[in-house]
């Protein structure tokens, strides 16, 4: 007996002795600022963070699919609405639901917009106890940043102050028409329904949950892309959103309103907008905003005179025409 | 997450991978938790659960496949053992005179049970995983002679480890031919024998006689193995991910774009992948015999210091071990002693002396070894020559062994210094080197482009810091893998000398003891290739 106590206390104590190292260079990698130098990961999505408090009307949250479709200088130009991409490439529905409760510490957005791509992403149950381990121990995540670490990072407190110009969108110009056999197929009629993981399902419903506890309006969003999007997914965003009660707008039917040309508006064969293609995504969006009469026109407030600098670069940026740096 | 969508197929993907988070995290400790709170009696049927469940998460349905072969093995075993207690019962009811006549008879019939239950088996094999590139040949094959027939090219799922545990039943058969195994009534015994988590996926390759017995009679865990078996999961998965998955991506560079590389870079790109290879399969390995040693099963080692070999054969001797071992026994000794190669070898000893007379035998068994070699590690020529690569360097040096000896004793070269031992190693590794450059190398002609430019185009200024930018890998990177692979060093050299250095540290006090493994930990963590800006790279050897 007294030898299995003195294991079960040494087996203890190890894995005290072990997460007090885990936490301990968890501080040390954990990235002390949210731009690029920092060594934070996508930062463009995390530079939300650095935005000042309740200052965010609405927020678009998914995967690269949000960052190439919304653009929130446009919507802030047309309307004096604040919106911000908090989008990173394959986001999953695990850290979507990590953006929005982050970004919900400090903001207090009326509308939240959830792109429909990540839900039909494949979800591995690992994923779940990554993210875990992650949230409790930066160093599972920023471990790679043993090659930059500087002496400040043992000693700094974590600040977020990198202002992101573009608010999350990634400006491109670049057009590769899609093929012409995926728009001919883009969006064929079917009453068939595509399967999604139970897992993101889950996800999905704690983020209305959130969304709803929160008091804030949670959309569901597919954006234009023949790549991704198809018939079969969109009957089973509408059923869902029946389900959670709550909207949905899919821009692959609203040909009228939104009226892609796959010949120049995409990046990549279809699969993401370029500007042009986010242009008119926005247009709509702008106007879906204005019409809920939910906010105010923020364009003359003083307080919000960096916005009107961003948009300035961003016009600026526009007609240089150059891409940014991914 | 609900346990319907946690058996979905696909929610464990990566379960084929030791490393796994969804293996090291959720599939071990939950089977070692189970294990240890179960009553005794339940403990070997638990872990054939445990296997069985393993194999369905990765393979599904493909599970039946596993059960028809454990159900063939299982049947044509006790087929065997029948036949030969028939034998003995009849050789004692006859008279001495007949009983030469009447164990032929036996013989006779309990090798052709044998061949019969062999072929179904291999057939199986060659059938799912060889069929694909016998119809790409017999179309080329075709094409080339304008007859105009083509024949659809076949595709099959694999179930995992089909070439692990094929070889496992096959050698469970042989064996009790041979009455070295009596058959095993038990099916579910034998079907823990074949089918044991830990090592379904990548081996190593088990005898009946090693581990059937041991899996059966499993006990309770003990402090001492968890402990051990744990440290040595952490050294491989230091090997894994610190050194294999690091160096992927400049060896992915190098191969798909030799084209743009000098013989330098291509060089470089050969002993990288060469050293991939070793960290990512006796890493695994680490990893297996690990998990078996928590579980208080001691399996069959598959390496011992493959880098100090002294010649390709002796690299072959501590080089995926249970494999070549295999291969010794179930074709390299039938042949060698089948009655044609025996009237062989007598009549080339008369002509050709003791030397070379028994070599010819030898020769047409080594070319059979590693025909089979070559072609169970995958359906590629690529294949099949990196087995004819070793087998010409093998057969090369059994042929001028006499020469060298001779020729160093003219030199008075001491073939015993340390000076020419370490020359020996330096080649060894060089030609090991060569060959695992055909085995990675996409196709065939590849492997000659690449070899071709190694040789012609080779300058020791093609590896300068300018170009390894290009290579996907930075300083900071090659820092840490030497690192590692000098501690890699020094554990071997100890372990060549005999010392066990993970029981040498057990003996230490606490803080030695807890500081080595913390130490171990966070080196994994902190240089671990893992997470945004790596791929997780599958295991190698999952795909043979």
């Amino acid at each position: 007996m007294k030898k299995i106590i003195k294991r079960i206390v040494s087996c203890v104590l190890f894995v005290a002795i072990l997460l007090g190292l885990l936490q301990v260079s968890s501080l040390i990698f954990q990235p002390k600022s949210n731009d690029k130098a920092s060594g934070i990961h996508y930062p463009r999505a995390n530079g939300i963070f650095s935005e000042p408090k309740d200052s965010i009307d609405t927020v678009f949250i998914g995967d690269s699919e949000v960052y190439h479709s919304f653009i929130p200088l446009n919507i802030w130009r047309d309307y004096g609405i604040t919106s911000y991409d908090v989008s990173s490439p394959s986001q999953k529905l695990v850290y979507s639901m990590e953006f929005l409760k982050k970004t919900f510490e400090k903001q207090s957005p009326k509308i939240v917009f959830l792109e429909t791509n990540a839900i039909f992403r494949k979800s591995y149950f690992e994923d779940e106890i990554t993210y875990k381990a992650e949230q409790i121990f930066p160093v599972f995540r920023y471990h790679d940043r043993w090659k930059n670490l500087q002496l400040k990072d043992f000693s700094a407190t974590v600040e977020y102050t990198a202002n992101e110009k573009n608010k999350g969108y990634y400006f491109t110009k670049k057009s590769k028409p899609a093929p012409d056999k995926a728009i001919k197929k883009y969006m064929k009629y079917s009453d068939v329904s595509a399967p999604i993981l139970s897992t993101n399902k889950k996800y999905l419903k704690e983020i209305a949950k959130f969304c709803k506890k929160h008091g804030t309006k949670l959309v569901l969003i597919s954006t234009p892309s023949t790549k991704n999007w198809n018939y079969q997914r969109h009957n089973t965003m509408e059923a869902i959103s029946k389900e959670l009660g709550v909207d949905y707008i899919d821009t692959n039917l609203l040909r009228d309103d939104i009226p892609i040309d796959w010949k120049k508006d995409s990046k990549d064969k279809g699969d993401h907008l370029n500007y042009n293609g986010a242009v008119k995504v926005t247009k709509y969006i702008g106007k879906y905003l204005d019409d809920t009469k939910l906010f105010k026109d923020k364009r003359n407030d003083p307080s919000y005179d960096s916005w009107n600098t961003c948009l300035d670069k961003f016009e600026k940026q526009v007609k240089k025409g150059k891409s940014q740096e991914s | 997450m609900d346990l319907p969508s946690l058996l979905m197929a696909g929610s464990l993907d990566t379960l084929t991978s030791y490393f796994s988070v969804a293996f090291l995290a959720i599939f071990l400790p939950v089977s070692v938790v189970v294990y240890a709170v179960i009553p005794q009696k339940a403990r070997k049927y638990f872990l054939l659960i445990a296997s069985f469940a393993f194999f369905w998460l990765i393979s599904g349905q493909l599970i039946a496949y596993l059960c028809l072969i454990i159900m063939g093995v299982h049947y044509f075993g006790l087929w065997l053992d029948r036949i030969q207690t028939q034998k003995s019962a009849a050789l004692k009811a006859v008279p001495k005179e007949e009983k030469k006549a009447l164990k032929k008879v036996y013989l006779h019939r309990s090798r052709r049970v044998l061949l019969f239950a062999a072929v179904l088996m291999i057939g199986g094999l060659l059938v799912i995983k060889y069929s694909p590139f016998f119809t790409t040949n017999v179309n080329s094959l075709l094409l080339l002679l304008n007859i105009p027939i083509q024949f659809d090219i076949p595709s099959y799922i694999m179930p995992i480890g089909i070439s692990f545990f094929t070889l496992q039943a096959v050698s469970y058969l042989f064996d009790v031919y041979r009455g070295l195994i009596k058959a095993d009534d038990n099916i579910l015994r034998l079907a823990l024998f074949m089918s044991f988590f830990p090592q379904i996926v990548e081996g190593p390759i088990c005898r009946y006689g090693q581990t059937a017995n041991q899996l059966w009679n499993v006990k309770q865990i003990e402090f001492e193995n968890l402990k051990l078996g744990a440290v040595r999961i952490l050294f491989g998965l230091m090997k894994k991910l610190v050194i294999a998955d690091r160096l992927n991506p400049m060896i992915k560079q190098i191969f798909s774009h030799y084209d743009d590389y000098q013989g330098g870079i291509i060089a470089l790109g050969a002993i990288a992948y060469t050293i991939q290879l070793y960290c990512d399969f006796s890493g695994t390995m680490d990893a297996v015999m690990g998990v078996a040693q928590i579980f208080g099963v001691t399996m069959p080692e598959n390496f011992q210091r493959p880098f100090f070999s002294k010649s390709i054969s002796e690299f072959w001797k501590r080089w995926h071990i249970t494999l070549g071992t295999w291969f010794k026994d179930y074709i390299f000794y039938p042949v060698t002693m089948s009655k044609p190669m025996k009237n062989l070898t007598s009549s080339a000893r008369k002509k050709l002396g003791n030397h070379f007379g028994p070599l010819l035998a030898g020769s047409i068994a080594l070319f059979c070894v590693w025909f089979c070699n070559g072609l169970w590690h995958g359906s590629a020529w690529g294949y099949i020559f990196f087995g004819m690569y070793h087998f010409v360097l093998i057969l090369s040096g059994n042929i001028i062994a006499p020469a060298v000896t001779a020729f160093n004793k003219k030199l008075h070269i001491n073939s015993e210094c340390f000076a020419y031992k370490v020359f020996q190693i330096v080649r060894t590794c060089i030609l090991v080197v060569i060959g695992e450059m055909f085995f990675r190398a996409e196709r065939l002609t590849t492997g000659f482009s690449m070899f071709g430019k190694m040789v012609t185009d080779f300058s020791f200024s093609s590896l300068n810091y300018e170009l390894m930018k290009k290579l996907k890998i930075d300083m900071h990177d090659v820092m840490i893998v030497l690192i590692a692979l000098a501690f890699i060093f020094v554990i071997s050299v100890l372990n060549e000398k005999g010392i066990c250095v993970r029981g040498a540290i057990a003996k230490r006090n606490v803080v030695i003891r807890w500081a080595a493994v913390y130490a171990l930990i966070m080196f994994i963590i902190i240089f671990g290739a893992y997470g945004k800006g790596y791929v997780a790279v599958d295991p190698i050897y999952a795909n043979f």
